[in-house]
């Protein structure tokens, strides 16, 4: 019991002298001179994203990436689309862009389970 | 140091859009702020950055700072979840843009990569702190180089306070061993 007292206490006394070693070796700690300044510069600039005038333009900008994403999303699939036509229609990628050769649902389906599979 | 009593009054100014009192604490906590977040980063352009966001997180969030523990406190607590996060961005850019190159010295010259850190005791000390694991550096900063208690730091860091103890255990073995002799001569 007197064993495990003094092994806590040695442990706690090595934390203790380890905290003095870690001050010791830690050089001045301050931030460059105008900490003030920059920090109230840079307040002042998050109020301003945050003012009236502001949001609709970032909302603005939000709808725009949104907008940019879906297209990007839709190029992607009709470009899928295509390609699985071109192969079971045999025909060229631009015939099946403009839709020369209209294909059924059920043979782009299968077409894409067969190629799947 | 200024009263706790002055603070809640320079926050109940602040709310009011007072940005004199906001900068008068700035001006009275950025020496804790500081010990946080160079005790985490380390020197540099990163902890300069990370204090600053620290005290426009604390800005937005006045509404809702309720004075359930001091300015202080709260700041610190703030700074260090900043300071996690840079730590996180960090890992992450050095993941993607460094660790190629990385490789590549260790091909050519495999004793190339490890850290020899600065020969001054002093420097070898903080080499070694950068080494701990975040989690285990947040416990060392709070509660050896800021003598936060244990519960204070536990609830700094929103974690059990056997877990600090834990964390502090593993910490300073890491120390030990990675400092050898400097450790040694420093704390026996």
């Amino acid at each position: 019991m007197q064993g495990e007292r003094d092994d806590e206490s040695d442990g706690a006394s090595e934390i203790a002298r380890a905290g003095s070693m870690l001050r010791g070796a830690m050089p001045p700690i301050a931030f460059r001179d105008g900490f003030g300044d920059r920090t109230m510069a840079r307040i002042a600039a998050s109020r301003m994203q945050e003012s009236p005038d502001v949001l609709p333009f970032n909302a603005m900008q939000r709808g725009f990436r949104v907008l940019a994403a879906a297209a990007a999303v839709m190029i992607i699939a009709l470009g899928a689309h295509n390609t699985v036509i071109t192969r079971i229609a045999d025909t060229s990628f631009v015939e099946a862009a403009i839709g020369l050769q209209p294909v059924s649902a059920e043979s782009i389906l299968s077409y894409t389970s067969e190629a799947m599979q | 140091m200024i009263e706790t009593d002055d603070d809640l009054a320079l926050v109940a100014r602040a709310r009011q859009g007072d940005d004199d009192a906001f900068r008068r604490l700035v001006e009275c906590h950025q020496s804790a702020v500081a010990r946080t977040v160079f005790g985490m980063l380390g020197a540099g352009d990163d902890a300069d950055d990370v204090g600053q966001e620290t005290f426009v997180r604390f800005h937005q969030s006045l509404a809702s700072f309720r004075g359930n523990s001091s300015v202080r406190t709260y700041l610190v607590r703030i700074a260090m979840s900043c300071a996690l996060n840079a730590l996180r961005s960090q890992r992450r850019r050095s993941l993607r843009f460094i660790s190629h190159d990385v490789a590549i010295e260790q091909a050519v010259d495999p004793g190339s990569a490890v850290i020899v850190g600065d020969e001054a005791p002093a420097g070898r000390i903080q080499q070694a702190l950068a080494e701990l694991k975040p989690d285990h550096r947040a416990v060392v900063v709070l509660r050896l180089l800021d003598e936060r208690t244990t519960k204070e730091t536990a609830d700094i860091l929103q974690v059990p306070e056997g877990t600090v103890l834990s964390r502090l255990s593993r910490a300073v073995q890491q120390l030990r061993v990675s400092l050898g002799p400097v450790w040694a001569e420093f704390t026996e």
